[in-house]
């Protein structure tokens, strides 16, 4: 076996054992959920079903991100595309499905994203693998969070920092770049800056 | 009967925290594995449940250092894993894990393997 085969398939354990993993927990959330509700555990229906809702957007977002991780692995790049996508928005669209901002329940959260901040790019890619970035991020910080951007960056800054951002996270460091996203990141910040200027598509 | 849960993912710790608490347990929450350090040796529980992909202190290495606590290695420990393969199983011998479970899995299941390692 090759050194580039060996890397490949390191890399796509990598990423099976983390997609797995968070597609299982959301399907066991799911199912403890609606037994709950069938024995009648909770007055609040109604919030026991948003949870549900919550967990089945993640379902669908880790099944995303699968799907463009294991193709930019095996295929060894990502296709390059101009849909428009406002980085607010889908930041907002984020926060707003999963609703939970942090483990730790004195965080609080400052967003300040310019409304004009709109790029140019693979728009799969970045409903997947942002979002999921974002999820990683916000469930792992502490303390006061601030998320801003303007173009052509983005950042997201935690006053404690975050606890542990998964390994996987340079894979996705190593997609972005293909798409002239730079991704950075250490244990108090995260940011991404879309540079089209260096861009390059092969793996 | 105290029964400390670790899991990173806030939504499913509520939902496993409720059924265990209708099924009579007084439940710790913890969202990591260094959290779930501090509570087992403030709280000493009955039964530890252990995610093992968690940041900061993953469920292995907290179970090494549970087991490795002489005032905390007698806590029976139930190690939640998203696959069943040998390699994990492996790991979590070694971690001094007793039982498995094998995500996505039922409350219900998890309350079984919790009052089965009561009784042992």
């Amino acid at each position: 076996m090759s050194e580039n085969h060996r890397e490949c398939n390191t890399d796509l354990l990598l990423v099976y054992k983390y997609f797995s993993h968070n597609i299982r927990t959301s399907t066991s959330t799911i199912v403890a959920m609606m037994e709950a509700v069938k024995d009648g555990f909770d007055d609040d229906t109604g919030e026991m079903m948003e949870l549900v809702a919550q967990s089945g957007f993640l379902l669908d977002l880790f099944d995303r991100g699968m799907s463009a991780t294991f193709r930019y692995i095996v295929a060894g790049e990502i296709e390059k595309r101009d849909d428009e996508i406002e980085i607010g928005k889908l930041t907002e669209h984020l926060l707003e499905k999963t609703c939970v901002l942090s483990e730790t329940p004195e965080t609080d959260l400052e967003l300040d994203i310019d409304e004009k901040f709109k790029v140019k790019n693979n728009a799969y890619l970045l409903k997947s693998i942002f979002l999921i970035i974002l999820y990683e991020a916000v469930k792992t910080s502490s303390g006061k969070l601030e998320i801003t951007g303007a173009f052509p960056l983005l950042t997201i800054k935690c006053s404690n920092g975050f606890t542990g951002l998964p390994e996987i996270i340079q894979i996705f460091s190593e997609m972005f770049a293909k798409v002239g996203i730079l991704l950075k990141y250490d244990s108090n910040s995260i940011s991404m800056r879309f540079d089209y200027e260096n861009l390059d598509c092969r793996r | 009967m105290k029964i400390l849960i670790a899991d990173d993912e806030l939504r499913l710790r509520k939902v496993v925290a409720l059924h265990l608490k209708k099924a009579g347990f007084a439940v710790l929450e913890a969202g990591n594995g260094k959290q779930a350090m501090t509570l087992a040796k403030e709280h000493k529980p009955d039964v530890i449940v252990l995610d093992i992909m968690m940041p900061e202190m993953d469920g292995l290495e907290a179970c090494e250092a549970i087991k490795a606590d002489p005032e905390l290695a007698g806590i029976p420990i139930i190690l939640l894993t998203a696959m069943a393969e040998a390699d994990d199983i492996e790991k979590g011998n070694a971690a001094g894990a007793e039982y498995y479970l094998t995500k996505p899995f039922s409350p219900k299941e998890l309350i079984d393997k919790i009052n089965s390692n009561l009784k042992n």
